[in-house]
């Protein structure tokens, strides 16, 4: 049976992103070739916080939003549990007491697995607490946001990371750290989400979150999508352009 | 470590990486074998994210009956989560009075019946529409936080929408029409042009993000 002209271009597009992905990735991966990074001011002030909670001990709080692992924003909160992945293991590494909450129940396995494991790896095996990993609600990104904030009303959070699939309940997850003046990286993709996290110092907007581990982890492998997404975003300009210049001519 | 000298891992990769590929072909059209795959894994996935939810909540209800025991300030908040998560569970599945007086409901076959329905529009509703109202005074105090720390740019983003969305509800503001088709001409193409923008980033991020997890490069599913 022929496919239709709609998913055949879909799977071109696959097949092309596949493609430069691996080529990508085995750059990353051959380390011959440093893979320069944009500056970003959006993780400044939450690597200054870590600094400062290493020397204290303080608590980083740590969350992959309020989205879960299946239905059409499962890429977004796949981006923040990346970059919550890369966030426990600099924090712990550094000194600082992760607080990790969720709002998905397989996100929060996979991180309970990370803090629990990246203690172990650095031989400090027995200051796992498991109450620092917390599932806050289930797929409801209302319910998270208000759970969050509870929570964080709470607890003496030096900085906090929420990058994920935030929409307008965003303010009320983000209000308490805001409101004490502690660092905060927020990310979001959905345009009023992306809107709401730029009223925070260091915010992450649209595909901005799918590079958060890029910049928050040591590890070469994530830088390498980088360079996938600057290949991708220079075909969609370029194509942009031709179709402008075309409907122009044709004009 | 490598996870291909992991079997344990290279096993869940190899996994997650069939059952993406096969769902993602199936995405793209329907080819009879691998359609009634792709919905068997679907369903296999569904059962999977219901076995984590549960241990989810039996972490939560674990934090919640640790807290009631301790003299922790909040273990009444904790003893109230507990009791309102045995009332929606019990109306839920089991047995329920109708909050209209009209007796009860055995053993409800879905969680759209009553008396579980009933609870969400009568208690949930009405509080998740508060907590929405109050966002726009926590937006409200983060802008204004924004502005005192010098971010321009979000200044300059929540001046202009207040602007637009306060002309748009000035009274007999149709009579204005230059300012009526000057505000509908911001909203055609300079908003709608940011947020096409964004949304054309966000797929472009997305695709990268599932390939990647289709071919074992990352592995958020991993307690790495």
């Amino acid at each position: 049976m022929p496919l239709p002209p709609s998913s055949f271009t879909f799977l071109i597009i696959i097949f092309i992103v596949t493609l430069l992905t691996l080529l990508h990735h085995a750059r990353a991966i051959e380390g011959k070739r440093p893979i320069a990074r944009r500056p970003m001011r959006a993780f400044d002030a939450l690597r200054e916080a870590i600094g400062r909670s290493a020397e204290k001990g303080g608590t980083i709080h740590i969350s992959p939003g309020p989205g879960g692992l299946g239905g059409m924003r499962a890429t977004e909160t796949v981006a923040g549990l990346l970059a919550a992945q890369a966030l426990v293991g600099e924090a712990i590494g550094d000194g600082a007491q992760p607080l990790v909450s969720s709002g998905d129940g397989v996100a929060q396995l996979a991180l309970r697995g990370t803090v629990r494991r990246t203690y172990q790896q650095l031989g400090l095996g027995q200051d796992f607490d498991p109450a620092s990993v917390r599932q806050v609600s289930q797929d409801d990104a209302l319910a998270y946001s208000v759970g969050v904030s509870a929570l964080l009303a709470d607890q003496p959070v030096e900085a906090s990371q929420m990058v994920g699939a935030f929409g307008q309940e965003l303010m009320l997850a983000t209000g308490p750290i805001g409101e004490r003046g502690a660092a905060q990286l927020v990310g979001a993709a959905s345009p009023v989400g992306a809107a709401l996290a730029m009223l925070n110092e260091g915010a992450l907007v649209g595909e901005e979150i799918y590079i958060a581990d890029a910049y928050l982890s040591a590890d070469p492998a994530p830088r390498a999508r980088l360079l996938t997404l600057d290949a991708l975003r220079a075909v969609v300009i370029g194509a942009i352009l031709i179709v402008m210049l075309a409907a122009a001519l044709g004009a | 470590m490598s996870f291909l000298r992991d079997p344990k891992r290279l096993l869940a990769t190899l996994i997650a990486g069939i059952a993406g590929l096969i769902v993602l072909i199936d995405v793209a059209g329907e080819i009879s074998p691998i359609s009634t795959i792709a919905r068997i894994l679907v369903d296999w996935s569904a059962l999977l994210i219901g076995i984590a939810l549960l241990i989810g909540v039996i972490n939560v209800l674990g934090t919640h009956i640790a807290a009631i025991r301790s003299d922790a300030p909040a273990r009444f908040q904790s003893g109230i989560i507990v009791a309102t998560a045995a009332i929606v569970v019990v109306s839920g599945t089991l047995i329920g009075g109708n909050l209209d007086g009209s007796g009860f409901t055995l053993l409800p076959q879905s969680l759209a019946e009553r008396p579980v329905r009933d609870l969400f529009l009568l208690i949930y509703q009405p509080l998740a529409g508060s907590f929405l109202g109050l966002l726009t005074f926590f937006s409200i105090g983060a802008a204004l936080r924004a502005a005192g720390s010098g971010n321009i740019e979000a200044v300059a983003i929540v001046a202009i929408a207040a602007v637009v969305l306060m002309i748009g509800a000035l009274p007999n503001v149709a009579a204005l029409a230059p300012l009526v088709a000057g505000v509908r001409w911001f909203e055609a193409f300079v908003a709608l042009a940011g947020a096409r923008g964004l949304l054309i980033g966000a797929a472009l991020g997305a695709i990268v993000a599932g390939v990647r997890v289709i071919l074992g490069v990352d592995q958020p599913y991993l307690d790495r």
